[in-house]
């Protein structure tokens, strides 16, 4: 299988402080790649730093097999990223918002595909992003990833805020979308939507790697949960980068 | 207030954290007070009493807008909002608050200019009773006060460029009528007031979605593009429909006023990919009023003064392209 991403010893400053650091993975094309971690590990710093929001103090990071470490527009430029839902703008209506992003709204709309019947879009895309609640700008900031139409995305955190439901409804399209070839990349908090939905996965303590996880050793963990999570959590205790 | 202060101080400490903006403010502010003082010196007592209180008027009308917001702030998002709801508690250290920057900016105009401290405090008082005003008015309609509808109108004016067309025809054929009306003088001063509202109205800018644009991989100059364009709408039909309808001078003098419009709101665009709201505006006025101080004491230097910090924020604010902090 062709590598989407690939890095290797990748260093993410934050400010001054390093929080990244000599990390190394690799995310197959076509696959939902999990990142956990506790809070302040560095998720969201690695993600923004693959999305091109953050530059790449060290290391190299190919995408789709082309060198972009020193790149930081060309990666932006690759990937579809959901901005924190903090960020997006109050004064615009959600159909603004994405057809700033897609190049209009039709080519938008198009590259949500059955997102936007999860999400309910359609319903919101006249409202202004100030009015909506932090569910909806959440559901607005899963479209804003994908409607650029990018064959690689990245989602931090994309079920905070959500209703079941939709929660439901969001992980069922986006597993169909990887299926039909999409790469996704997303940090996540739950356990069982990594280990039923993701293909392969990493844990993340202090900004290393602490444990790598294989698509084998997820389906166990679908079957017997209780002691995945306990192994997880001892590999984060421990503190054993790999 | 204790929370007030705190954040003003952030605020500087974050605006002067570098050692060569430290050392501008140390350096530039005390020569341009100087040779503002100097040039005040020489200029008819009315004139300078003129701009002394457009000053005054700016300060008041500005520092109450900020502390309207604050409050409104605390009482719905902050931390504070038991103190802020309760409006004694809230409102004296705010009114203290607006003292503060409004006797600090008497300061400067008093140094500048001695005698024109009591124009700066009535039109200082003026500007507070002004933006006073609005909020009663706004919280009296039957909309419930919504600030954020009129923010929005300005903004979805703003945003057309057909609004530039209609409003530069407006103004445009409104002067022409005044310019056969009235007198010379009369009519000229009317085609130079009327742009300004409309000037100021098309060069709105949300702050939100301009960082929005930034994280959204649009450059400095797409930016400038997508919202400039009622703007540069509007001086493009006024200038010629005054060049034909009043005079080359008026043209040019309400093309001039345009670009100035234009280039503040730049300034204030390119701040706003860099820092919060709050901080891009402090950071953006002050800029202005140095090229303001420099233009009153040696107006060739004003462009420079200009060019220098904007062509170092134009450097960082591409470079805020995709960026998300």
């Amino acid at each position: 299988m062709t590598e989407a991403i690939a890095l290797d010893d990748v260093c993410v400053r934050r400010g001054t402080d390093m929080v990244v650091h000599s990390l190394s993975l690799a995310i197959d094309q076509g696959t939902w790649f999990g990142l956990m971690g506790a809070n302040g590990s560095g998720k969201t710093t690695l993600l923004r730093a693959l999305a091109g929001r953050l530059p790449i103090a060290r290391g190299t990071c190919r995408l789709l097999g082309a060198e972009l470490a020193g790149r930081r527009a060309a990666r932006a430029a690759q990937m579809g990223f959901a901005p924190p839902i903090e960020s997006l703008p109050e004064m615009m209506r959600v159909r603004e918002a994405l057809a700033l992003v897609g190049g209009d709204l039709d080519t938008a709309i198009g590259n949500i595909e059955g997102l936007g019947d999860a999400m309910a879009i359609p319903g919101l895309l006249d409202r202004w992003i100030g009015d909506c609640s932090s569910g909806m700008r959440q559901r607005v900031a899963i479209a804003l990833a994908f409607a650029g139409g990018r064959e690689i995305v990245i989602l931090d955190e994309p079920f905070n805020w959500l209703d079941p439901v939709a929660a439901f409804d969001i992980r069922h399209v986006l597993r169909a979308r990887v299926d039909k070839g999409l790469t996704l990349v997303t940090a996540l908090h739950d356990i069982p939507t990594l280990t039923t939905c993701c293909d392969a996965g990493l844990v993340m303590a202090e900004g290393h790697a602490a444990l790598t996880l294989t698509k084998d050793q997820l389906i166990k963990g679908a079957m017997d949960p209780l002691s995945f999570e306990s192994d997880m959590i001892q590999a984060l205790r421990t503190r054993t980068w790999t | 207030m204790r929370h007030e202060l705190l954040l003003i101080f952030n605020d500087a400490r974050g605006a002067f954290s570098g050692w060569s903006n430290l050392l501008t403010l140390l350096v530039a502010v005390p020569i341009l007070l100087l040779a503002a003082r100097s040039w005040f010196a020489e200029v008819p007592a009315d004139q300078a009493g003129f701009v002394i209180a457009l000053f005054g008027f700016a300060v008041g009308l500005s520092a109450t807008h900020l502390l309207a917001e604050r409050v409104q702030y605390h009482q719905t998002l902050g931390m504070l909002a038991e103190e802020a709801l309760a409006v004694r508690s809230a409102l004296a250290p705010f009114a203290i608050l607006l003292a503060m920057a409004v006797i600090l900016a008497a300061g400067l105009a008093g140094l500048v200019h001695p005698s024109g401290l009591g124009y700066f405090l009535a039109a200082a008082g003026a500007g507070i009773a002004a933006r006073g005003l609005l909020l009663i008015v706004l919280s009296a309609s039957s909309s419930g006060g919504n600030y954020n509808a009129l923010s929005r109108a300005l903004l979805r004016l703003a945003g057309d460029w057909r609004s530039g067309l209609l409003l530069g025809l407006a103004v445009a054929l409104s002067a022409a009528a005044g310019s056969a009306l009235l007198a010379k003088e009369a009519s000229m001063a009317l085609a130079l007031l009327l742009p300004c509202i409309p000037a100021l109205a098309l060069a709105s800018l949300d702050a939100g979605s301009m960082r929005f644009l930034a994280q959204s991989g649009f450059s400095p100059w797409q930016a400038i593009r997508k919202h400039a364009r009622a703007l540069v709408v509007f001086g493009g039909t006024i200038v010629p429909v005054y060049a034909m309808t009043t005079d080359l001078v008026t043209a040019a003098f309400a093309g001039g006023l345009v670009i100035v419009v234009l280039l503040v709101m730049i300034v204030r665009l390119l701040c706003y990919r860099l820092y919060p709201k709050r901080l891009a505006d402090f950071t953006a006025s002050i800029l202005l009023i140095a090229v303001i101080l420099a233009g009153i004491a040696v107006p060739l230097l004003a462009p420079v003064v200009f060019a220098v910090p904007v062509v170092r924020l134009w450097g960082m604010a591409s470079n805020s392209t995709w960026r998300i902090a």
